[in-house]
């Protein structure tokens, strides 16, 4: 028992801190940024820097 | 009845194969590891793609001449803009530059915020020019001759994905630096205040002008929604790992059954456990292992995605041609989880538990022998 009360308490301890750091993260800051590149560019594309297209299309379906 | 002895002992029984236990810990960790890396970068790339389109212009088009991009006219834009239902065309300059002593590319963007003198660029880009001293300003050389600009801004690492190999410049610089005349266009971009007529205009814009692509806003958007080639490539590499460490998982599970622990299971029986508490003993053993991997999958692979921004893994979703200073978003699809941990839990728990029933009701004295 003393195993399991253990594994849940590591579970408990490390999913808290992701928990935290998933919600502290700043996504309206971040979304503010891109919003203010994307409202320069409009037609937006991933800025990718692949040696080739094949480099690409490994990863990209277009 | 599962009682708090009969976990004990169960406990006590995992340890003592623990050898056998940590090995399927292990490679069931690698498996939801691996599983939830590429799953987490693709969704936060996804998503910031996807928060990105707000003002994606209705219709883009873009031209071509022998198969390449081609250069659009004034004449181009004004019969566009003269289309029934078209209420503005507006023309950019963008392309690319090869950067020579590094041998790389950068992307050219308009932006007419900037001054004629400044520029600003993304954070790849910034370091590829540094490597070549470029500190403060950075010398074009066109087929015009050669200017200077000076660098006034780098973009953050949180808009790496729009910015990291791009420069900005005036749109007079963008023509000069990719030798685009007053009257010349990389792209137009239209709008159509009636969404349902995007597609209308769009078929015109192509009958219009033969050589040119209309995409309609919808088509991108459905591009950024089917971004990734799941049916091959890296995604078909990163199945075959995982089926092929799976299918070692479901063999090491099965060697949990037989062989000496199939005399185990009889001595158990005969000295008078049931077939349920059988079970239950494997179930609670495998239940613990299968739980805590995927637990542990799961957390490493935040870690190694949000909080260390996936080092190498970023590159195969990236290139490698310029460096990434990348803030991923954490975007975590519980959804997808869930279907990983039906996919895996489930058989895992299954290659023990039923062989387990199918010894555990067999002749005992047969076993024991």
């Amino acid at each position: 028992m003393r195993f399991i009360s253990f594994l849940a308490l590591f579970f408990g301890l490390a999913y808290g801190a992701i928990w935290l750091h998933y919600l502290g993260f700043d996504r309206a800051k971040k979304s503010q940024e891109l919003e203010k590149i994307a409202s320069k560019m409009r037609h937006i594309e991933p800025s990718l820097s692949f040696k080739g297209a094949s480099y690409k299309e490994f990863v990209y379906d277009n | 009845m599962i009682t708090r002895n009969l976990i004990e002992y169960s406990i006590i029984l995992l340890f003592k194969d623990r050898s056998d236990h940590l090995f399927s810990f292990l490679i069931f960790t690698f498996i939801v590891t691996l599983l939830s890396a590429v799953l987490f970068i693709s969704d936060s790339l996804q998503s910031d793609l996807v928060e990105s389109v707000k003002f994606q212009p209705d219709i883009v088009v873009e031209n071509t001449l022998a198969g390449r991009a081609f250069k659009l006219s004034e004449e181009d834009l004004e019969r566009v803009a003269e289309l029934a239902g078209v209420s503005a065309v507006e023309g950019v300059v963008e392309g690319r530059y090869y950067f020579a002593q590094q041998r790389i590319w950068f992307d050219i963007k308009s932006d007419p915020s900037l001054s004629i003198a400044q520029m600003s660029v993304g954070a790849g880009v910034r370091e590829a020019m540094r490597a070549q001293h470029y500190e403060d300003e950075f010398n074009f050389f066109t087929p015009k001759g050669k200017f200077t600009l000076k660098i006034i801004n780098t973009h953050s690492p949180s808009t790496h994905l729009l910015s990291n190999g791009a420069i900005y410049v005036h749109p007079i610089n963008a023509r000069a630096i990719l030798g685009f005349g007053l009257e010349e266009y990389s792209k137009l971009y239209v709008s159509v205040p009636n969404p349902n007529e995007v597609g209308d205009i769009a078929l015109k814009i192509d009958q219009l002008l033969p050589t040119a692509k209309a995409t309609p806003k919808e088509d991108v958007m459905a591009g950024y929604q089917h971004l990734f080639y799941y049916k091959g490539g890296i995604f078909m590499i990163l199945y075959l790992v995982c089926m092929v460490s799976f299918l070692i998982l479901l063999k090491n599970q099965i060697g949990l059954v037989y062989g000496e622990k199939k005399r185990e299971i009889a001595i158990l029986r005969s000295i008078g456990y049931g077939i349920r508490e059988i079970i239950a003993m494997k179930f609670i053993q495998n239940g613990v292992v299968a739980l805590s991997a995927f637990g542990m999958g799961v957390l490493i692979a935040y870690v190694y995605v949000f909080v260390a921004q996936a080092p190498l893994l970023r590159l195969i979703f990236l290139g490698s041609e310029l460096s990434h200073r990348v803030e991923l978003t954490p975007i975590v699809d519980l959804n997808l989880l869930f279907l990983l941990f039906v996919f895996s839990v489930i058989p895992f728990m299954a290659f023990v538990i039923l062989p387990s029933w199918k010894v555990a009701i067999a002749d005992m004295s047969e076993a024991v022998r």
